[in-house]
């Protein structure tokens, strides 16, 4: 008897989800328009861009792909926009009266009849663009593989990760409009919710992120909030924030290790967070659906609650915005009045009990105030104070924007190292800590007051915790570089940046001006040679040598064993032997150095005589500059030029190293990095503005110079340097012993 | 069988349905009356299931219909609008409803179409509103439902339609025990097709009764008392017959001749008067719409303040 009645009941669903299919006929074709006209089309355009491209042919000689890659992009975007077609469609017997009887009297249960009209619904929104994708894929394979082309196919198993999430954000998409639907009963109401819904949730939980920035929530600011799951997957525009996240991660769109690849390592945290979100939202359209009634229809609201918290979140968004930004609070109540009386004035149909309207407006605004208040009065609701625990945490991400490189042309370090974890929570726990208790230390943090002159330059840490519960803690900081001694050290001992840093090293040799590979994995997979660059530690002559992928590949694993075989000792105390592309190779490197000799490396001895020979020669106009508070020669800072024996001094500006500070590997902090010269620049340009720019001339011995230039070092952990040399803008250290000090002397004194 | 047990129904603080208690037999045809807004249609949604009971009880052969697919699927509801199928043609909305009620019967249908000659490939849109409702209709008995619910059944049929559709309906009702309820203001087919009535007024149910019943039970007396000796005639008012053992909603004299529309069984009612020695006592039988008007009346509905002003 059950079971009959199951089967039963079963039929009557999946009649009720035919016959809805059977009704949106008319859409499911339209739907198939948009999709077969916008996928298939861009992918046709872009397989004939490559097979011109292939044939050196400008495909503008041929016909102009703009128009269609237009038409493709607005067909893409209203088959995307269906959803909230179909949706209102298949649910207008909720705000249409004359449907109610004919929908509600038939022999089937709520639960039934709502998801079969959603998933009937979802079918002929996701069909046409399923079938659409099929036929695009067809078309490249076909396409490339007449020609022989391989870009776009190379790219298949991107495009499918990648389109995952756009199949989930247009789910998403649908689902909110069902849900937005279900909490009305009008066809104005209806359409306004559902635009409401899709809005308001993103642009809620963004001008939160703002207020809580602008109310000194320290560490947090705008990007990270595309970080954040709460806000990429709790809609259909996060949803599409994260994809384009996706997008540029460095699979489609590389050019080195740049940005953040949230979208990479976040991906199943956020599909399952986003399931979780459409699951939660398809719930609460089910339950509202069984609440609500069928004499609701007509109403403009079925439920008001609904609608005030629509409007208080519109409220909230522009309210925050101007008590964020200080100015115009009246302005910006105002504009919120304008609106929510207009809302009430709709919604209402009418001015009946419009005081009621006054009052709702008033507690609106208050609310927002108060929201505002205790974001700021917590400190951004304790974000700004919060470092999560080492056992929480799957691995960690960091870059600095003015560590440009982390030694291997590498911006971005991840790595589930513990080691560099609990330096990155110990080095972001002393960042709050001297921010909250800036009096129980002796120098700032950072200084936007370059009069105070510190050599020691300010960068940027950014880091993201990937916590193992799936979400994301990012925050972003200007701190001073020393304080990234001991981080660095850590990550140089890791078995994660031995492992970067050598793929790097390889990437350095594949890619030459005749191949260029967008990834690590396309280099190994399709070089067969590449160019060794070699340059000596200071950077002032080079070599480049020819080699074979056997040879790259041994140079790799040379050079990974070594990284990996380093210890805290040889870093701190290590020279560097020279550099391949961005990476350094140390002295105490064995394997590389044996494999770059036995390739035909002939290092230059750094000597006094070769690097007079360098600075003698007539084309090469090193800027050198020397800093240093060595007793000796306090505050020298020296703008050299070449005159033949000698390099002119011309100044005695105020630059000091802080005498508080330790140095962390400038040589690397600062090897071609615009952030670091343009510090000093900024210093110089102080000086410009009539504060002792020049006070004397000087000439110093060529000769002296260059014996100094070859005690420098790139590499200076936890100690003070007696000097500081920058030649053509690459920084390096002289180490504080008798012999340094004595060259030192002998350039100053003679 | 239906029940309708304390049934009380609400639009936000609007009552429509105050507490009201029905029982309608299977087999039966039973006639909805009831003033504009009284609850009729507020009715036939609760047993369609369409509505939900704020308080009591709606149960067909005992079950609660709100959101049970099995009480539902023995009810067919035919509404009084007739813009909801625009987009159907006549076969679709026959596949549409085929699939929702098991005991459709294709034989029926296509022997009830062919009697009206509806064109099965039009859309309804094209259709006359008559057409629309004889196409519904013919659905409805099509889909060999136990019940059988029509708001305004009749609304916008000519009169040989009416006769065919009702026709339809007393054969379905004696070849299967079909129970029918029909909200109609008109009373004069209520009267020929129902064997039953209910009469609704501001959500509470007047009366429920079988309709020979209600048509014995109030009669329109028409009575002349004899003259006095002086030739002028005898002037009674409604208190000389309070108490009388009959209720009296109606009470007017022109001269010597008085209509009265009392409530009581014939011999009571005659029985109420024989002792005036009236020179002429008839009962005549009203029509359900008398009964509809004068019951009202009582209850103050009625259209003197209209004609008054």
């Amino acid at each position: 008897m059950t079971a009959a009645t199951s089967t039963k009941n079963k039929s009557y669903f999946g009649r009720r989800f035919a016959t809805r299919l059977a009704e949106s006929k008319k859409l499911l074709i339209v739907n198939f328009v948009f999709s077969l006209l916008g996928l298939p089309l861009l992918s046709l355009v872009f397989v004939l861009m490559e097979y011109y491209d292939k044939k050196n042919v400008s495909i503008y000689e041929v016909f102009q792909p703009d128009a269609y890659l237009a038409i493709g992009a607005v067909a893409v975007f209203a088959s995307f926009a269906m959803g909230l077609i179909i949706a209102l469609f298949h649910f207008r017997y909720l705000y249409q009266k004359q449907l109610v009887d004919m929908n509600y009297s038939l022999p089937l249960s709520s639960g039934q009849r709502f998801f079969a009209d959603y998933l009937s619904g979802l079918f002929i929104y996701l069909l046409p663009i399923a079938v659409g994708t099929v036929i695009s894929y067809g078309i490249v394979l076909i396409g490339e593989a007449s020609f022989g082309g391989s870009a776009i196919t190379d790219m298949l198993g991107h495009i499918t990760v990648s389109g995952i999430i756009v199949v989930v954000g247009l789910i998403m998409l649908y689902t909110f409009a069902v849900l937005g639907i279900v909490f009305c009963g009008s066809t104005f109401e209806a359409i306004f919710s559902i635009v409401a819904l899709n809005v308001m949730i993103p642009a809620t939980i963004a001008c939160l992120w703002i207020a809580m920035i602008y109310s000194s929530a320290f560490g947090i600011d705008e990007s990270s909030i595309i970080k954040s799951l709460f806000f990429t997957a709790t809609s259909p525009f996060g949803a599409g924030v994260f994809f384009g996240d996706y997008l540029s991660n460095g699979e489609f769109i590389v050019m080195g290790n740049y940005g953040a690849p949230m979208a990479t390592w976040n991906y199943f945290s956020w599909l399952i967070t986003a399931a979780a979100v459409i699951f939660i939202a398809l719930l609460a359209a089910f339950l509202l659906y069984k609440k609500r009634k069928a004499e609701d229809v007509s109403k403009p609201y079925v439920f008001k609650s609904y609608y005030y918290a629509i409007i208080t979140m519109a409220v909230f968004c522009i309210l925050s915005l101007f008590i964020s930004d200080g100015d115009n609070i009246i302005a910006g109540i105002i504009i919120c009045a304008v609106g929510w009386f207009l809302m009430e004035v709709i919604t209402r149909r009418g001015f009946k009990k419009f005081w009621t309207a006054g009052v709702g407006f008033a507690l609106a605004v208050g609310s927002v105030f108060v929201i505002c208040a205790v974001c700021k009065a917590t400190d951004g609701f304790g974000a700004s104070r919060k470092v999560p625990s080492a056992s929480s945490i799957s691995s960690v991400e960091i870059g600095s924007y003015s560590y440009a490189s982390f030694g291997s042309g590498i911006s971005v370090f991840t790595t589930d190292d513990p080691e560099v974890i609990d330096q990155v929570i110990k080095l972001h726990e002393e960042i709050i800590d001297r921010h909250f208790h800036s009096e129980n230390y002796e120098y700032e943090q950072f200084s936007e007051d370059s009069s105070e002159n510190y050599f020691v330059s300010d960068c940027s840490f950014n880091v993201s915790y990937r916590m193992k519960s799936g979400s994301t803690l990012s925050r972003r900081y200007t701190i001073n570089t020393a304080m990234m001694t001991d981080l660095m050290k850590a990550v140089y001992l890791s078995d994660d940046y031995a492992k970067d840093a050598s793929e790097r090293f390889f990437m350095n040799m594949a890619n030459t001006s005749d191949e260029w590979f967008r990834s690590y994995e396309d280099a190994e997979k399709y070089a067969t040679k590449g160019i060794v660059g070699i340059e000596d530690k200071l950077m002032l002559t080079g070599d480049a040598l020819n080699v074979k992928k056997d040879d790259m590949i041994q140079l790799r694993d040379a050079y990974r064993r070594d990284l990996e075989a380093m210890t805290a000792e040889e870093l701190s105390s290590g020279e560097v032997f020279c550099y391949v592309g961005d990476n350094w190779v140390l002295d105490s490197f064995k394997e590389t150095k044996s494999v770059l000799l036995s390739m035909g490396y002939s290092p230059d001895d750094m000597d006094e005589a070769y690097l007079k020979n360098v600075f003698s020669n007539g084309n090469y106009d090193p800027s050198i500059y020397i800093y240093s508070d060595f007793e000796l020669c306090s505050h020298i800072s020296s703008n050299m030029s070449d005159t033949g024996n000698f390099f002119s001094y011309y100044g005695d500006e105020d630059w000091h190293l802080d005498k508080e500070k330790t140095m962390s590997q400038f040589g690397f902090a600062y090897r071609n990095d615009y952030y670091g010269y343009g510090y000093y620049e900024d210093g110089q340009s102080n000086y410009n503005n009539g504060v002792m720019f020049i006070n004397s001339r000087t000439e110093y011995d060529k000769a002296d110079v260059a014996q100094l230039l070859g005690h420098l070092t790139s590499l200076v952990f936890d100690e003070r340097p007696i000097a500081v040399v920058t030649i053509n803008g690459s920084i390096y250290c002289l180490k504080d012993t008798p012999e340094n000090s004595a060259l030192l002397e002998k350039v100053v004194n003679g | 069988m239906i029940e309708l047990k304390k049934t009380v129904k609400k639009f936000d603080s609007y009552t429509a349905l105050d507490g009201i208690d029905l029982k309608i037999e299977k087999g039966t045809a039973f006639g909805l009356l009831g003033s504009n807004g009284a609850g009729k249609s507020t009715i036939l949604r609760l047993l369609s299931g369409i509505y939900r009971p704020e308080d009591g009880q709606v149960l067909i052969d005992g079950e609660s219909v709100y959101d049970n697919i099995s009480a539902k699927s023995k009810v067919f509801f035919i509404n009084d609008e007739t813009v909801q199928f625009q987009g159907f043609t006549l076969k679709k909305l026959k596949d549409y409803y085929k699939g929702y009620y098991p005991n459709f019967s294709e034989e029926v249908f296509e022997s009830l179409r062919s009697k009206i000659k509806l064109p099965l490939d039009k859309k309804l849109s094209t259709f006359s509103k008559g057409m629309k409702r004889q196409a519904i209709v013919i659905i409805g008995l099509a889909c060999r439902t136990d019940y059988l619910l029509l708001d305004e059944a009749f609304d916008g049929l000519d009169p040989t339609m009416r006769i065919i559709v009702k026709k339809m309906l007393v054969d379905a009702m004696l070849d299967r025990q079909l129970t029918t309820i029909i909200s109609s203001h008109n009373l004069k087919e209520i009267n020929e097709v129902c064997d039953t009535c209910a009469l609704l007024h501001e959500g509470k149910i007047i009366f429920s009764r079988d309709i020979d019943d209600v048509k014995g039970s109030i009669h329109k007396v028409q009575v002349v008392f004899p003259k006095n000796e002086d030739g002028t005639s005898v002037e009674y008012s409604i208190s000389d017959f309070d108490a009388s053992g009959i209720d009296i909603l109606h009470f007017e004299h022109t001269q010597s001749i008085y209509y009265i529309i009392a409530r009581g069984d014939e011999d009571t009612v005659k029985a109420v008067f024989a002792p005036k020695k009236p020179v002429l006592l008839e009962l005549i039988p009203l029509t359900l719409e008398e009964i509809f008007i004068y019951e009202l009346e009582v209850l103050g509905y009625d259209s003197s303040d209209i004609n008054e002003e």
